[in-house]
């Protein structure tokens, strides 16, 4: 009898789903999610971009810009562990979905940690 | 005379999570031909990853959503024979314990997949609340639920913290004893009796020849687990692995093995945290790998071996895995021959098909 | 390959071979090696065949009938002969790819009409 015994007792418990969105996701300390950059101490070397196993950073060293494709980000952190400066960090987020692809644009002159958010339009162009 | 018919059951299906076409040619209720046809996932792998050695770590693992690390790790531990690196202890044990609980997720989908082709929708539910707590305990260690992306050349890239270890270790003593109820309900439940008992039966002679692998194998009579022997073996602490096995054949044993192999993780997860001990968690490797090298890993489903053969640039020149799916889809026309055509979803789902494995 | 059949023979001494892969290995020259994995005991055992692209191979699938889809793989994939094996596994005949893990000769830098990077 023992799934009627198991039965009886979930019938008079708490549910153990939670209801999201109203409620939010809980996420741990340490979740993979969003790169940031720290644009005072880049210095250009270009080895994020080298190292991105999805091709998802574009370093601009003349216009003094990093952007990076949120969906082709895997969150696999090599960026993090290869920057020789240590600028760039990675908070834990869980992404929303979006209607149109997002590049997140971190320019030299911004506040530290601060992006712009610039979308694709994927008629004309998906890199 | 009988005439036969034939019916589709075909990729898309309310009962089937896999795109697998089977050909049924039935007459009047049973099953007399069988003609599978696969390719509906095929998504070149092998040639993809050709391109970079340094990409394929995170690129194996997304050849399957549901034993992604062990995929990971069969790969690393391919480069790592070919190139004479050695892994150290505590990466290795770290290893041990994050595929440990990717089996535990695997067996308990599986079996609550098995439940709902039976109609059985409160087990079902069941298997999956037992289920969110071991991918809680893989979004805490790795950062994410399913894929884990900790394995490189070498070591792993996340460490597990003393206070983690020990949190963990507490979980998973709560957790075995609601793993044994359900696994009293596998054992002697009457509705899971009735649709499993004699279902589907593969005679040891039949595994032979058709070379199955996994839990499929050691159901009817072959107790070969690639645990006990080689370099992925795990003789942790001193003993030696057992591995689960049975010897009836049909549907019952599959899904008893599984939920032994279940329980017999959980332990195993608690027995390598407990040997957890201090130390470094990489060994560097410099520069392109040259030759050749190959590695077998024990997957949820069966026996897995990534074969690497590298030139010294930073492509490589082939990859070839082997996945377990692809050995024990065939033998279901051995399977499926002479049942009632509602046994069909149950006869199938006991074997564990992976399509995205098959086909790559 | 009669040689395999006969080298399973006498490995089969040290107990029964459980098939664990059969697959080529281009070398971009025009010449192919197979390889043909086995777990004999305890062992896992490796038996290389050295071939030009249009010999045909036998089959092994009267000894092991797991060895059938692997065979049906090497022909859709590699364009290799098998005898009394067709392909139509993993690629549809009206799909345009032909052969796609084939490697051209070393002097040239295109694939053969292979699928999209």
């Amino acid at each position: 009898m023992g799934m009627m015994r198991r039965s009886i007792i979930n019938l008079f418990s708490r549910p153990y789903t939670s209801k999201y969105p109203k409620v939010k996701a809980q996420l741990p300390e340490g979740n993979r999610g969003r790169v940031e950059w720290n644009m005072e101490d880049c210095i250009f070397c270009m080895l994020c971009q080298k190292n991105c196993p999805t091709v998802a950073i574009a370093t601009d060293k003349a216009g003094g810009t990093q952007s990076i494709t949120r969906n082709r980000c895997l969150a696999c952190s090599r960026c993090v562990e290869v920057c020789p400066k240590k600028c760039i960090r990675m908070v834990p987020e869980y992404s929303e979905p979006v209607l149109l692809p997002e590049v997140h644009v971190y320019v030299i002159g911004m506040k530290k940690w601060d992006y712009k958010v610039e979308r694709i339009d994927t008629k004309t162009r998906w890199r | 005379m009988p005439r036969t018919s034939i019916i589709p059951f075909g990729p898309q299906h309310p009962a089937f999570l896999e795109p697998l076409h089977l050909k049924l040619q039935l007459e009047e209720e049973r099953v007399v031909g069988v003609e599978p046809s696969l390719g509906y996932n095929h998504r070149g792998m092998e040639y993809a990853m050709e391109k970079d050695w340094k990409r394929n770590f995170f690129l194996s693992e997304r050849v399957c959503g549901i034993c992604s690390f062990h995929h990971s790790t069969t790969y690393s531990q391919a480069m790592e024979a070919m190139t004479g690196t050695q892994a150290p202890e505590r990466a290795r044990l770290i290893r041990i314990i994050m595929l440990e609980v990717q089996r535990v997720t695997s067996h308990t989908l599986a079996l609550g997949h098995m439940a709902e082709a039976m109609g059985y929708e409160n087990l079902f539910m069941q298997f999956f609340r037992e289920r969110e707590e071991f991918m809680r305990v893989a979004n805490e260690v790795s950062g994410n639920r399913v894929h884990y992306c900790m394995n490189w050349l070498g070591g792993v890239r996340r460490d597990i913290a003393p206070e983690l270890a020990k949190s963990i270790e507490q979980r998973m003593d709560a957790t075995q004893g609601r793993l044994e109820e359900l696994a009293k309900v596998v054992r002697k439940d009457s509705t899971w009796l009735k649709r499993t008992k004699g279902v589907g039966v593969l005679s040891k002679r039949q595994a032979e020849t058709w070379a199955v692998v996994g839990p499929v194998a050691r159901a009817s009579g072959l107790s070969y687990d690639v645990r006990q022997s080689g370099n992925a073996a795990y003789a942790m602490d001193g003993t030696k692995f057992k591995p689960v096995w049975r010897e009836e054949g049909d549907t019952w044993a599959r899904c008893m093995v599984r939920m032994d192999e279940t329980l017999q993780s959980v332990a195993l997860i608690r027995q390598g945290l407990g040997l957890l001990r201090e130390g470094p968690i990489e060994s560097k490797f410099k520069g392109n790998p040259t030759g050749e090298g190959f590695s077998r890993d024990e997957a949820p489903r069966g026996e897995l071996m990534y074969w690497v053969k590298a030139n010294g640039t930073s492509s490589l020149d082939r990859v070839k895995v082997r996945t377990p799916a692809f050995m024990n889809i065939p033998p279901l026309g051995e399977m499926l021959m002479n049942e009632q055509f509602a046994n069909v979803p149950v006869i199938v789902v006991s074997v564990d098909p992976c399509i995205c494995c098959t086909d790559r | 390959m009669i040689d395999v059949r006969d080298k399973l023979r006498q490995a089969e001494s040290l107990g029964p071979a459980r098939l664990i892969s059969i697959f080529p290995v281009d070398n971009a020259n025009g010449t192919l090696d197979i390889i043909y994995m086995f777990q004999v005991g305890s062992e896992v055992v490796q038996h290389r065949y050295a071939i030009r692209e249009d010999e045909e191979l036998d089959s092994l699938s009267d000894l092991f009938k797991g060895a059938l889809n692997m065979e049906r793989e090497m022909v859709d994939l590699f364009g290799l002969k098998v005898k009394d094996v067709e392909g139509g596994l993993l690629l549809c005949p009206e799909s345009g790819v032909i052969r796609p893990l084939r490697k051209p000769a070393k002097q040239t830098d295109e694939r053969k009409e292979g699928g999209d990077a």
